[in-house]
C-alpha cells in the first residue's frame, strides 16, 4: 500500500538533488552547506555551481575514478609484485602499477587537453614508486604523481606507451599480443571482440598449427574476427615481456622484438586494413577514428547515468558528440553536455523504476567521508579504498579482475556493512577533532559542547539542520521530525556515556549510516 | 514497534530454525528440490580436462601425460597420476555420487566471457547466475539465501539475495567491528547501548523516509538498503558462530569452513567458493601446474565433501544428504601442448557434480578426435552427433531442475538434460 501511495508522487526537480549530483559525480564530495544555500535562495545559480565543479581541481580524479572499470588496470593483484622484486612496499607498488593509465587520463581532463592526447601523446604520469622501475625522466628525489616522458626510446603514442597498461594486459607467445589488441579496442573503439559468441568450425583441427593459421584468415568463422584483430596484435610486439616474472622485462620497451610478428602469426600489423608499424602509428589511426569519439561519449554517459545507453539514447549521444567535438575534444566540453542533459537531470521520481539510483564507488564514498570529518581508512599507511590487495573494493561490489564481478548497482550487505563500519569511526573521529579544536572545526563548527537539548535547545535544533544540510544535503525547518529524532538520539547516548562527543559522534555516525548517504 | 538489527537478526533466525527443526528431512535421495543446498566451487582461469575428466587416451591429437592410466568405479571414468593421488581418492569414494559433464561449450577462449557464461548459461547481459536464481526461488527461508565467500558472482537484478564475505579475516573484523581498530587513526567505539539506540535511530529513520519517498524508484531505494541492512545484521549475529577464516588465508579449505557454518546454521542455500589459484591459466609449464592444482583442488574438494557429512545440518542430519556440490571451470585448455609446455585457452570445458538426484556414476558428454564436445541426446544423455551442444545453459537449467526451479522462467535459450535427473 505504501508503494502505491508513493506511485502518485511526482515532485518537481529539486535544485539541490542536481546540485549534489554533480557534486559528487565531479568532485567526489558533497557540496558545502553554503553552496546549497545558495542554491536554494536563488536556483538560477545552479548553472553556475555546475560550472564550477566542472572547473574542480578534483575532476581529473573523478574521471580516471570513472574510467577505473572500463580499463580494469586497477586489479592488478598481488602476484605481479613478488618479493624478488626487491619492493620495501608491496601494497604500495602494487596501487600504484595500474594507476598509471589512468591517471595520464586524470591528467587530460584536467588540463583540458585534446582527448586524442590520450592516444598521440609523449609522456605518462608516474609516482616515486614506478619511478624506480620505469625509465623515465622523473625527477630526483620528487615524490607524487608527476608528468614524465620515457627515456628508452620506446614509440610514444599516450596509454598505449604506458607500462601499466602492458603490465595489466600481459601476452604469451601463442596469445601473440591478441589479448591487448582486444583491450586497446574495447577500451578505446567500444570494440569487444571477446563479446561475442565464437562459432567453432569443428571440421578444424585447432591442434595442427599451419590449419590453424591458415583458419584464421581464411575460415569464416575465425576471420570475422581474426582479419582484424590480429593485425592489430602486431605492433605491440616491442612491449612483450619474455618473462613475465622479471619487472625490467615488464618496465622496459624491447626494440628488437618489433618484429616478432613475423615469427608468430605472420600477419602484418595493420589498423583496419592500413599498414602500422608501431603504436605510435596506432595511436594516430586510433585518434582518427570516428568510433574513439563515438566510444568516449558512451563510456562519460554511461558513466554519469550508470546505465547502459539504448536505442532511445542515440540521438542524445549523438548531441553530446557534436559538443565534444565544437569543444576541442576535452572532456570538460564533454561532461558540461551530459550535465546539461535531461538523462542526467532526471529526478528519481522521473527516471524509470529499473533505473536505480546511482550508488557511490568506493572512490567516492572514500572521499565524500574525508571531505566532511577528515577521516581516511587508511591501514599501515595504505588507504583501504585504493587498493585491491585488501580485498574492500571487492567487498564493497567494484570491479576486480580476480573476481570478475560485475559494479553493484544496489547497496549490498557487505557495503552497508562497511558504511557502518566506516562511519562509525569517522564520526568518533570527528567529533574528538573538532571537540578538542573547536576554531579548526569540520562539522562541529560552533558548537558548545555543554550545551544540551534541555538547556540550549534552539541552539542544539540548529546545529543538527546543519549536519542534516551538510551530511545528507537535505534542508528541514527546526521542528521536523528529523532534528527532533537526532535531538533524541543525543540526549539517549549523552545520557548512556555521559559524554557530549559521544553524544555528537552518534549523530554524526548515523547520519552518515543513512541510506541517502550511499545514493545520489 | 522499534525493531532494531540484531532483534531482526534474531528473528530471522529464529524463524528459520522454527521451520527446519519442525520438519523433519525425508530420508536420503528423498530430499525434496526445494530443500536442496548448493555448494559452488570454481577453478577460475581455466583447468585441463584431460588431467582428470577428459579420458582421451586414444586421440591422437591430445596430448595425455605419457604415465597417466585410466582408472573406473561403475561407470564413472577418470584420468589417474601418480601424482594427484586425491583425485583418485575423492573420485573412488564419491564415485556413486558424481556425476562429469564433458564437452561443455563456452563459446569463448576468453576467461571473463566464459566465467559469465558458465555461471548465467547465456552470454546475454544482465542475467542473475546460477546460485543467485537457486538462492532467489528459496529467499524467504534463509538470512543469506547467496554466499560468496571468494570468487566471482553475476546476481544482477538478484543482488539483493547475494552476500560477499570473503575468507581472509576481513569479515570477521567487519562483522565484529575490529576493522575500525584497524585503521592507523585510533577511534573509541561506541557501547552495545549506544550502538542499539543508533539502529533504532536508523531503523525508525528509514520508515520515516520511506513515507516521503519520491516515487517507486526512490522507494527500491531505500528498501534495498534496508534489505542489505537486515542482511548486515544477520551476518553480525553469525561472527561467533562461523569459522571466518585467518588474515591472508585464501585456502579452500578456509573457504569450506566458512561454508561449512552458514549451511549448518540453515542460513544460506547456496556458497559459492574459488579455488584461488591464477596460475591454472598454464600457459606455460602446464602439465605441472595442472598436476599440482588439481591435486590442491581436490584436497579441498574432499575437505568440503567430508565436512558436508561429519556436520548435521539444522535438521540434525548431514548436510550432505542434501548438498549439491558443482565444481567446474570456466574454459578447457588446448589439446596440444605449445612450445613452451603450456596449453592454450579452449572453448570446452568439463564439469563434475557431486550430489543426489542425478544419474550419477556416470559421465556424461565427450570429445571428439579433435576434442571438440560431442553433442548429446537431452532425454538420454547419451552422445548423439544429431542431439544438441552441451552448454553452460544445459547444466544450469539441469541445476536449477534439481534445486526446484523451473528453467523455463529463467533460461530461454537452453533445455535441462532430463537423462541426467532422477
Amino acid at each position: 500500500m505504501v508503494l502505491t501511495l508513493l506511485l502518485a508522487c511526482t515532485p518537481e526537480p529539486d535544485p539541490a538533488v542536481i546540485l549534489t549530483r554533480a557534486s559528487l559525480d565531479l568532485r567526489g564530495v558533497r557540496p558545502s552547506a553554503e553552496d546549497l544555500d545558495w542554491v536554494a535562495t536563488d536556483p538560477a545559480t545552479l548553472d553556475a555551481f555546475l560550472e564550477a565543479y566542472l572547473q574542480d581541481s578534483r575532476f581529473g580524479d573523478r574521471v580516471a575514478s570513472q574510467f577505473s572499470a572500463i580499463y580494469q588496470t586497477r586489479a592488478i593483484e598481488s602476484d605481479h609484485a613478488d618479493a624478488e622484486y626487491g619492493l620495501e612496499d608491496e601494497v604500495a607498488f602494487a596501487a600504484a602499477l595500474g594507476e598509471e593509465p589512468l591517471r595520464l587520463l586524470a591528467l587530460i581532463a584536467r588540463e583540458d587537453r585534446p582527448y586524442t592526447d590520450l592516444v598521440t601523446g609523449d609522456t605518462t604520469v608516474i609516482n616515486e614508486v614506478l619511478a624506480e622501475f620505469y625509465p623515465t625522466d622523473y625527477p630526483a628525489g620528487a615524490t607524487g604523481w608527476q608528468e614524465v616522458h620515457h627515456t628508452d626510446g620506446r614509440p610514444v603514442a599516450g596509454v598505449l606507451s604506458t607500462s601499466g597498461f602492458y603490465w595489466r594486459y600481459q601476452t604469451t607467445t601463442s596469445n601473440a599480443n591478441r589479448g591487448r589488441a582486444n583491450a586497446v579496442s574495447r577500451i578505446l573503439l567500444c570494440n569487444d571482440y571477446l563479446q561475442r559468441d565464437i562459432a567453432f568450425d569443428t571440421s578444424v583441427s585447432l591442434v595442427d598449427e599451419a590449419a590453424v593459421q591458415d583458419a584464421v584468415k581464411e575460415n569464416p568463422s575465425c576471420a570475422a574476427c581474426h582479419v582484424s584483430l590480429d593485425p592489430l596484435a602486431g605492433v605491440f610486439w616491442g612491449f612483450t615481456a619474455f618473462n613475465s616474472w622479471s619487472p625490467d622485462e615488464l618496465s622496459n620497451y624491447h626494440p628488437d622484438r618489433e618484429r616478432e610478428w613475423e615469427s608468430t602469426t605472420a600477419v602484418t600489423p595493420a589498423y583496419y586494413g592500413s599498414p602500422i608499424r608501431t603504436v605510435t602509428e596506432l595511436g594516430r589511426a586510433v585518434a582518427e577514428d570516428e568510433r574513439f569519439v563515438s566510444c568516449v561519449v558512451e563510456q562519460a554517459w554511461s558513466r554519469m547515468v550508470q546505465r547502459e545507453p539504448g536505442v532511445g539514447d542515440q540521438d542524445e549521444l549523438l548531441r553530446h558528440r557534436e559538443a565534444f567535438l565544437a569543444g576541442g575534444t576535452t572532456l570538460r566540453s564533454l561532461y558540461r553536455s551530459i550535465l546539461a542533459s535531461e538523462s542526467w537531470r532526471a529526478t528519481p521520481a522521473e527516471a524509470p523504476i529499473d533505473v536505480p539510483w546511482k550508488l557511490l564507488d568506493a572512490d567516492q564514498l572514500g572521499s565524500a567521508v574525508e571531505a566532511l570529518t577528515g577521516y581516511r581508512f587508511v591501514v599501515d599507511g595504505h588507504d583501504v579504498l585504493a587498493t585491491d590487495l585488501y580485498g574492500t573494493r571487492s567487498l564493497l561490489g567494484g570491479v576486480s579482475v580476480g573476481n570478475a564481478t560485475d559494479a553493484a548497482t544496489v547497496a549490498t550487505p557487505a557495503l552497508v556493512l562497511y558504511q557502518e563500519r566506516l562511519a562509525q569511526a569517522a564520526g568518533a573521529w570527528v567529533a574528538g577533532a573538532d571537540a578538542a579544536d573547536p576554531a579548526g572545526a569540520r562539522l562541529l563548527r560552533g558548537v558548545d559542547f555543554e550545551a544540551t537539548p534541555t538547556t540550549h535547545p534552539d541552539q542544539m535544533a540548529e546545529v543538527m539542520q546543519g549536519l542534516l544540510l551538510a551530511v545528507l544535503s537535505k534542508r528541514v525547518p527546526a521542528d521536523d521530525p528529523e532534528v527532533t529524532a537526532l535531538l533524541a538520539l543525543w540526549s539517549e547516548v549523552h545520557a548512556l556515556e555521559g559524554d557530549p562527543v559521544s553524544a555528537w559522534a552518534a549523530v554524526i555516525t548515523v547520519l552518515l549510516r543513512r541510506p541517502e548517504f550511499l545514493v545520489y | 514497534m522499534r525493531i532494531g538489527r540484531r532483534s531482526l537478526l534474531r528473528g530471522a533466525l529464529g524463524a528459520g530454525a522454527a521451520a527446519t527443526l519442525g520438519r523433519p528431512g525425508p530420508a536420503r535421495a528423498e530430499v525434496a528440490p526445494a530443500d536442496r543446498l548448493f555448494v559452488f566451487v570454481t577453478a577460475y582461469f581455466g583447468w585441463d580436462p584431460t588431467r582428470v575428466f577428459a579420458t582421451t587416451f586414444d586421440h591422437a591429437a591430445v596430448s595425455m601425460e605419457a604415465d597417466a592410466t585410466l582408472a573406473s568405479s561403475g561407470g564413472l571414468s577418470w584420468v589417474s597420476h601418480s601424482s594427484r593421488p586425491t583425485v583418485d581418492a575423492v573420485m573412488a569414494r564419491w564415485a556413486d555420487r558424481i556425476l562429469v559433464f564433458n564437452g561443455v561449450l563456452v563459446s569463448s577462449v576468453s576467461h571473463t566471457a566464459c566465467l559469465y557464461r558458465q555461471f548465467t548459461g547465456t552470454s546475454r547481459v544482465n542475467r542473475p547466475d546460477i546460485p543467485s536464481i537457486l538462492a532467489h526461488h528459496q529467499a524467504d527461508r534463509f538470512v543469506l539465501p547467496s554466499v560468496i565467500v571468494r570468487g566471482p558472482s553475476f546476481p544482477g537484478p538478484l543482488a539483493n539475495v547475494a552476500s560477499r564475505v570473503g575468507s581472509s579475516g576481513q569479515t570477521e573484523a567487519l562483522l565484529s567491528g575490529e576493522l575500525v581498530e584497524w585503521g592507523d587513526l585510533a577511534v573509541p567505539r561506541f557501547s552495545p547501548e549506544a550502538s542499539a539506540a543508533m539502529d533504532r535511530y536508523l531503523s525508525e529513520a528509514t520508515g520515516r523516509r520511506l513515507l516521503e519517498a519520491l516515487g517507486p524508484r526512490d522507494s527500491r531505494m531505500l528498501l534495498a538498503h534496508s534489505s542489505a541492512n537486515r542482511t548486515a545484521a544477520a551476518l553480525e549475529g553469525l561472527v561467533d558462530q562461523v569459522d571466518w577464516g585467518a588474515p591472508g588465508d585464501r585456502s579452500l579449505e578456509a573457504q569450506v569452513d566458512v561454508a561449512r557454518g552458514l549451511l549448518a546454521l540453515g542460513a544460506a542455500r547456496c556458497v559459492s567458493l574459488l579455488h584461488d589459484r591464477r596460475d591454472w591459466d598454464s600457459h606455460v609449464d602446464n602439465d605441472r601446474i595442472q598436476a599440482n592444482n588439481f591435486e590442491e583442488l581436490f584436497q579441498g574438494v574432499e575437505y568440503l565433501l567430508d565436512q558436508l557429512e561429519a556436520t548435521p545440518g539444522p535438521d540434525g542430519r548431514p548436510l550432505s544428504e542434501r548438498t549439491t556440490v558443482v565444481v567446474w571451470s570456466e574454459m578447457g585448455r588446448a589439446p596440444a601442448l605449445n612450445i613452451v609446455g603450456g596449453k592454450d585457452h579452449w572453448p570446452y570445458t568439463s564439469v563434475m557434480v557431486v550430489s543426489d538426484g542425478l544419474t550419477t556414476n556416470r559421465v556424461i558428454g565427450g570429445w571428439d578426435e579433435l576434442y571438440y564436445g560431442r553433442s548429446i541426446d537431452l532425454g538420454s544423455g547419451e552422445v548423439d552427433d544429431a542431439g544438441v551442444d552441451l552448454r553452460p545453459g544445459v547444466v544450469g537449467a539441469t541445476l536449477l531442475r534439481l534445486g526446484g526451479v523451473d528453467p523455463g522462467e529463467w533460461m530461454t535459450e537452453d533445455d535441462p538434460l532430463e537423462g541426467a535427473l532422477i
